[in-house]
């Protein structure tokens, strides 16, 4: 489904890392993981450009929201998912504030929910990356 | 916290110029910030405005009296949990009595003495600064709770649906969606309990939007366990309100949902969409089957309560679902209620058109 697609990955609990990634590889997507803000800011920059950034809000170091805000701001057009288990009112109003190609994923979400999203994400940016069955 | 938070803001209402006065002083005297006014009405303006630590009224203020200002400050969520200080003359011993029925804390006589009055005062604002405390760390242990526990809930659902496209048996496929279930009951749960954690804290915020009320349902419905139950009575032109859809949509879905449960099996439900003379909407749930007891019905909106008949029926259920419905209709400043009689109960759900911002007018007039 995701074959020749990039996906970076951000979530500071490992098995939800492990889980997301390893659907998304099942899926025939090449996955960078990181497990917190830094890392994500720096797999952007040292090993992108990404079909599709997937990553949590709350993370150590930096949240997902900052990264991807100033990921924005440096004039990264890449899709995002947003992954929050967090009911603030103030997550959805920042991720809208990231402009096009986003969404916003509640945890938890099922496997087909991931596939939707990210297929809908990645098969927008960048249609030969996907591989329809 | 902002230096002004430390320090304390009391808003003082009192008619009185000398007694204003000398209230003002001796408050500033002990390190707090405070804030004038002199007649009930600008009081209640400037509590919603600066939100103070501690409202002093004077019994004697014009216009809406103090005990109604007391009730008019009572009546706001934002501003119930704000102590109040009445003051009255030592012969207005009811007044002061009605004062604290209304909701004020304390109460001081005049002639008044600056060390009992900081005395007063501060011990308020040390309770609520300590209040305040405790707040702050159950968001923050809810906020744990809420996130901790939806990431290992979320890894199991994406490792069983991993699982069951793989080969399997069919015991081992039955197996494995017993999981699936069992998980997401766990995680409607969690999700419950947030919701019930937002709600009971006031941190419930509506993301509003402009929504047409009869496809939300339509919507809705399409999404029930049975939607070929379901019969729309709907106006043909959109009633059109300014409300958070994520929210409502789990209010109607959560009756729908009851009203497929608990009522007659394969009865129709009839859901009746109307537009009121006051720009907003009603939306009515009515489903034919066991009435609701009457000794149940007063209970029925109250946190963790089920009914008899839904303890009885092997149905999952928290006592969650109509309590957050409750919760969430009248975040939007609109009302719900049940009748159940004569083979049928209906859920009404009342919506006004746009947030209720105006005065309490019938406590101030």
């Amino acid at each position: 489904m995701f074959l020749g697609a990039r996906i970076l990955v951000a979530d500071d609990d490992p098995e939800l890392l492990a889980s997301v990634s390893d659907v998304l590889e099942h899926a025939g997507a090449h996955v960078v993981r990181a497990s917190n803000g830094a890392e994500l800011v720096t797999y952007m920059g040292e090993q992108g450009p990404f079909s599709l950034v997937i990553t949590d809000v709350s993370m150590p170091w930096m949240s997902g929201l900052q990264a991807m805000h100033s990921a924005r701001y440096a004039g990264l057009a890449t899709p995002i998912i947003v992954m929050t288990g967090l009911k603030h009112e103030w997550i959805p109003e920042q991720v809208k504030r990231l402009g096009h190609d986003v969404v916003l994923l509640h945890k938890p979400f099922d496997l087909a929910q991931l596939e939707a999203s990210a297929e809908a994400l990645v098969g927008r940016f960048f249609p030969g990356h996907v591989d329809t069955p | 916290m902002t230096e002004a938070e430390d320090r304390g803001v009391v808003l003082v209402v009192d008619p009185d110029q000398a007694s204003s006065c000398f209230i003002a002083e001796t408050l500033v005297r002990a390190g707090l910030e405070v804030v004038v006014a002199h007649e009930g009405r600008e009081g209640y303006w400037d509590a919603l405005r600066l939100r103070p630590d501690v409202v002093v009224v004077a019994a004697a203020t014009p216009g809406p009296n103090s005990a109604s200002l007391v009730q008019a400050l009572r009546g706001r969520d934002e501003l119930a949990a704000i102590p109040i200080v009445g003051i009255s003359t030592a012969a207005d011993g009811a007044v002061r009595g009605q004062l604290l029925r209304d909701g004020a804390q304390d109460c001081l006589t005049e002639p008044l003495h600056a060390e009992e009055l900081c005395a007063r005062v501060c011990n308020l604002l040390g309770r609520k600064r300590a209040e305040e405390r405790l707040e702050r760390l159950r968001h923050q242990l809810e906020d744990v709770v809420a996130h901790d526990l939806q990431q290992p809930i979320n890894a199991i659902v994406l490792r069983t649906d991993l699982l069951l496209r793989s080969p399997l048996g069919e015991p081992e496929r039955a197996q494995i969606g017993k999981i699936r279930a069992s998980t997401m009951r766990l995680a409607d749960m969690v999700s419950e309990l947030t919701d019930v954690s937002l709600l009971e804290s006031h941190r419930i915020h509506l993301i509003r939007q402009r929504l047409d009320l009869g496809r939300l349902i339509r919507d809705v419905i399409e999404r029930a366990s049975d939607p070929s139950r379901v019969v729309l009575h709907t106006p043909e032109h959109p009633i059109y309100l300014d409300a958070d859809p994520v929210r409502l949509d789990q209010v109607f879905l959560n009756l729908l949902s009851n009203a497929a449960k608990y009522g007659e099996r394969g009865a129709p439900i009839v859901v009746t969409v109307e537009a009121t003379a006051s720009g907003g909407a009603t939306v009515e749930v009515a489903n034919r089957g066991p009435e609701i007891p009457p000794d149940e019905l007063p209970s029925l909106f109250d946190r963790f309560f089920r009914t008899r008949a839904a303890r009885s029926s092997g149905v999952y259920g928290a006592g969650l679902g109509l309590y957050i419905a409750k919760g969430m209709v009248q975040a939007h400043g609109g009302e719900i209620s049940v009748h159940s009689a004569h083979g049928e109960t209906r859920f009404l759900v009342e919506l006004p058109i746009a947030p209720e911002l105006a005065l309490p007018a019938r406590s101030l007039s």
